[in-house]
């Protein structure tokens, strides 16, 4: 891991050739993680936010159910079926799977997608029924493919049921007034980055239901190249739960002068913010997310977003911490890490400790650091990530 | 709406109904005269632009397509802000869809009022025609008392996939958003006698009303 640090440090320019070198590696590296005893899930989640993800669904396969601590053992268990009949969600789930099909990849045989649409049904159907307090919403089917076309139908079963008791709790109440809460850390940080983007989206009042259905599905509903769903689901698996939220900002922030050229009307500005570009430089764009989380966690915007506490970090605590009982050597590591990457990150993490004043210049800063020095940027998101679930979020 | 040489008006029109009843097709139709059968559901709220060419004046219509699904319904509300009309649409294969109109257009009514008071003008749509007919749309006579009854401007069997009634529908609901603004404009000035475009009324519009 070192290694591939320095090498990728020491040429910003990085050529094809190299790329394979380093992909080699980290392929290396995730099975090295992978075989140790016990499994180095820390190791794990920095291969999931670095540069690539997890490379391949084969390798996403093994290490999904580590980042949600799911044993491999549910595998020996038959899936149990789910009456249909006097299902009050069934007509709902069918209406949304069947309209499904662009989620499927393009040459996939009718017959195979149609099985799948089935197991998309029994899968949701499944974990409704098994947690009666979670509540279906339009997108869920969105989350729930994604995990279905990468894994079989055990684990994607077993993956979804902890993702909708963690991370999607929120978007599972009865209501969607904690989904609106989430939605509300939206606005400030991207004041924090560009106060004129802000003010220009407040003046066209467009609001951030343009990116509710990026939120609730991960990015799964509007995204056309799975290749890059599945490397995001690498990255938000591997991160808090407030993580998508930081890269609908990104998102917004790096079409900072689309937006401004756009007439101040909240139709136009909606229409054009909905309207995802395909094209996105990712890599790029889950740093930055990295690099802002850093900067302006969850527990600096709180008070800005609303009064209400977030389910799903509430939750997200207690999940790291069953996570973390697996491993009580973790501590250790993380500490031995912790100062690995200061040294490694000294430059950017002090400019991060700068006071609230100096946080645009900062973003600048970091964001330099980003393009020059991938790798020490890299740095700075994993020790966020490694302090974030222990940060007091609501205070 | 800016007053160059050439009047505009820009009307904000908006499109609900039960999901998975063909609102999005219906809008696509209209704006991008294409249909395919794997349109995703709608998460939130989507928006298209359409311009018509009205009596010389150009009419710009903002048509917002609203999520179906119930629990939306707290986030999509202030997309009904400034509306000025609506289409509600039920899909005639599935009975449920055409029991929850009601429901559709109460709610719509309860969140939106034109100036003058009244509610904006609205069209019911009776989608997927091409798909067979449910007892309910083969009695027209019913339908229009239905609308009368509940407040529909007009009604429309229609087929996003077949374009069918599609432009027709679009057009007896704008004569009726600018007739209700004339009447609005008209309001505005005390002691006028304006003309009236209520339900006891139904027949006031005709056209709208498809002779079966």
């Amino acid at each position: 891991m070192k290694k591939s640090r320095s090498a990728g440090a020491s040429s910003p320019v990085n050529g094809k050739e190299d790329w394979d070198t380093r992909r080699k590696r980290k392929t290396a590296d995730i099975a090295q993680a992978l075989s140790a005893t016990p499994v180095d899930v820390a190791a794990l989640r920095r291969m999931a936010i670095s540069e690539g993800g997890l490379l391949t669904d084969e390798i996403r396969c093994q290490v999904w159910p580590r980042l949600l601590n799911v044993p491999l053992s549910v595998l020996d268990q038959e899936p149990e079926t789910v009456e249909r009949e006097n299902n009050k969600d069934y007509n709902q789930v069918l209406l949304d799977v069947q309209r499904s099909l662009r989620r499927f990849p393009p040459g996939m045989p009718d017959e195979q997608r149609e099985g799948l649409q089935e197991e998309l049904i029994d899968i949701i159907l499944r974990v409704l029924k098994r947690n009666p307090q979670l509540h279906y919403y339009q997108g869920y089917h969105d989350i729930v493919v994604t995990f279905l076309l990468v894994l079989e139908e055990r684990l994607a079963t077993a993956l979804v049921e902890k993702l909708s008791t963690h991370h999607l709790r929120d978007f599972m109440d009865p209501t969607m007034d904690n989904t609106k809460h989430i939605l509300n850390y939206l606005m400030p940080i991207i004041d924090r980055v560009n106060p004129e983007v802000h003010d220009f989206m407040q003046q066209a009042e467009v609001g951030t239901v343009f990116a509710l259905s990026w939120l609730i599905t991960w990015f799964g509903h509007v995204l056309s190249d799975f290749r890059h769903v599945v490397r995001l689901y690498d990255f938000f698996l591997a991160c808090h739960p407030l993580m998508p939220i930081y890269f609908a900002a990104v998102i917004v922030l790096y079409r900072e002068e689309e937006v401004l050229e756009c007439e101040c009307d909240m139709a136009m500005v909606h229409h054009l913010l909905s309207q995802i570009p395909q094209d996105l430089p990712y890599e790029t764009l889950i740093s930055r997310a990295g690099d802002l989380f850093v900067q302006f966690p969850p527990s600096e915007l709180a008070r800005e977003a609303a009064s209400h506490e977030s389910m799903a970090s509430s939750t997200f605590k207690d999940f790291d911490l069953a996570s973390t009982q697996q491993r009580p050597d973790s501590v250790l590591r993380r500490r031995r890490r912790q100062k690995q990457a200061a040294l490694e990150s000294s430059a950017a993490s002090s400019v991060v400790a700068q006071p609230s004043a100096a946080r645009r210049f900062v973003r600048l800063a970091v964001m330099g650091l980003t393009v020059a020095l991938g790798a020490a940027a890299l740095a700075v998101v994993n020790t966020a990530l490694e302090w974030a679930p222990k940060l007091d979020l609501f205070p | 709406m800016q007053n160059n040489h050439q009047k505009e008006h820009l009307y904000k029109i908006l499109v609900i109904g039960d999901l998975g009843v063909g609102k999005t097709s219906i809008i696509k139709r209209y704006v991008h005269h294409n249909f395919s059968p794997n349109y995703r559901a709608t998460i939130g709220v989507d928006f298209a632009l359409k311009v018509l060419n009205w009596d010389q004046e150009t009419v710009r219509l903002q048509l917002w397509d609203i999520a179906g699904q119930e629990r939306f319904g707290n986030m999509t509300r202030v997309y009904y802000r400034e509306a000025m009309g609506a289409f509600i649409v039920f899909d005639v294969t599935r009975p449920a869809s055409f029991e929850a109109v009601t429901k559709w257009k109460e709610d719509l009514d309860s969140k939106l009022t034109l100036a003058n008071g009244k509610h904006v003008a609205t069209v019911l749509l009776a989608n997927k025609c091409d798909q067979g007919r449910d007892v309910l749309t083969n009695n027209g006579i019913k339908m229009e008392q239905f609308c009368q009854e509940n407040g529909f401007v007009g009604w429309y069997e229609t087929s996003a996939k077949e374009n069918i009634n599609i432009d027709e529908a679009a057009n007896c609901l704008v004569k009726h958003i600018i007739a209700s603004e004339n009447d609005m404009l008209q309001s505005e000035v005390p002691d006028t006698i304006t003309p009236q475009l209520e339900k006891d009324k139904g027949g006031t519009c005709s056209s709208c009303f498809r002779s079966q």
